[in-house]
């Protein structure tokens, strides 16, 4: 050991246990798993929607669905890019936990807000699509036949189902958040619960 | 990494170096409640290094560069980002205490709380030449974690210990 009184000083003072900091690390992997898990952006599930507005926009003969297959590739396009930054950014700068945590807290918000404006549109689009399917027969000019029940039932659930995956989505992403706040809370509290009092620098 | 037998290389490198956090932790966090996310940045960055330790190096070498890096790292990222959440921790957060030393007096414990304002006051390149001095690593290690050439440490390193020596100087007479 080097004589010098500060070098000394400085090798000598007390540390907290290994048990303490042990206890802070499975934390701290535990959280930065669920961070992972949370940040998708966006269910999986969900590509298979667009997926097929892709497919469906491609097959179609009408130019109606075209829109839908531009607006779908454009969202996994958006989906993937995003991705892509994320790791980019991760390797690039490194990334604290509690930033991970803040940031995937922050993204669940901005796809809950989205998935929920596209419910909310999607349902008076499904709404106008079932009133005009199975709208009054003085208005149809002859009786609904079975084919139009069932044609016309498809496309008022899809649009239906559309609506209800993108607020189901929304509520699942409003359950995650809330759940990664508490979580983060309970984080910083265990941290606390470790600490002795100690003079405030 | 996570078989029982890495997990327990994990806890004995731990042991061994949890010196080596806990300084640097002290000296690169601006205040104490930013300590936990600094260790906890560590923490993961050695479980995830350790497993690429292929004892090119000294193991507390090796643990000084992975736990320097990250906390540089950390800084500069800190200056750029605020937190998005909002979420002020309590004030009572903070990293675990250090355990008692026996023989340890309260003169010893305030001159080395005024070490660390003194080192915290130098500029970050002199701060880590004197931090890796003050554990007593050589020029050659020094020069190994932070990738600067040996004669260069000698020059830089001897002009930071007379700085610090100085500042020190008058905390002691304070004293």
């Amino acid at each position: 050991m080097n004589s010098d009184p500060l070098n000394q000083l400085w090798q000598q003072q007390p540390l907290p246990t290994a048990q303490a900091y042990r206890k802070i690390s499975e934390r701290s992997h535990e959280m930065r798993r669920k961070a992972d898990r949370y940040d998708v952006l966006g269910s999986r599930s969900l590509n298979w929607v667009y997926g097929f507005w892709i497919l469906m926009g491609l097959m179609s003969p009408s130019w109606v669905y075209s829109p839908l297959a531009v607006f779908g590739a454009g969202i996994l396009g958006w989906k993937l890019w995003a991705r892509r930054q994320r790791r980019r950014a991760i390797a690039l700068l490194g990334a604290s936990l509690i930033g991970e945590v803040d940031g995937a807290i922050l993204r669940l918000r901005q796809n809950q807000r989205f998935y929920f404006w596209m419910g909310c549109i999607f349902t008076p689009v499904a709404l106008a699509q079932g009133c005009w399917v199975f709208r009054p027969r003085s208005v149809l000019g002859h009786p609904l036949v079975l084919g139009d029940w069932l044609w016309s039932g498809m496309f008022v659930a899809f649009w239906f189902g559309i609506m209800a995956v993108f607020l189901r989505v929304a509520w699942n992403q409003w359950k995650e958040r809330t759940v990664m706040l508490r979580e983060l809370t309970a984080l910083r509290d265990e941290l606390a619960a470790l600490n002795l009092p100690d003079a405030e620098r | 990494m996570s078989s029982p037998d890495s997990t327990a290389r994990f806890d004995a490198w731990l042991a061994e170096h949890r010196g080596i956090i806990y300084k640097i932790a002290r000296v690169y966090a601006p205040q104490r409640i930013d300590e936990a996310d600094l260790v906890q940045e560590m923490l993961v960055q050695l479980w995830r290094s350790l497993a690429n330790y292929r004892e090119q190096c000294r193991p507390s070498t090796w643990t000084y560069r992975v736990c320097l890096n990250t906390a540089l790292t950390w800084r500069r990222r800190e200056r750029r980002r605020g937190s998005v959440t909002g979420l002020a921790a309590p004030a009572s957060v903070d990293l675990p205490s250090p355990e008692p030393r026996p023989g340890w007096t309260a003169e010893q414990a305030e001159l080395l709380e005024r070490l660390y304002q003194t080192v915290r006051a130098l500029a970050p390149s002199e701060r880590t030449l004197v931090v890796l001095s003050l554990d007593d690593l050589s020029y050659r290690e020094i020069s190994e974690v932070t990738g600067l050439s040996e004669n260069h440490v000698g020059v830089a390193l001897t002009r930071a210990r007379k700085k610090l020596s100085t500042m020190m100087e008058g905390v002691r007479n304070e004293l």
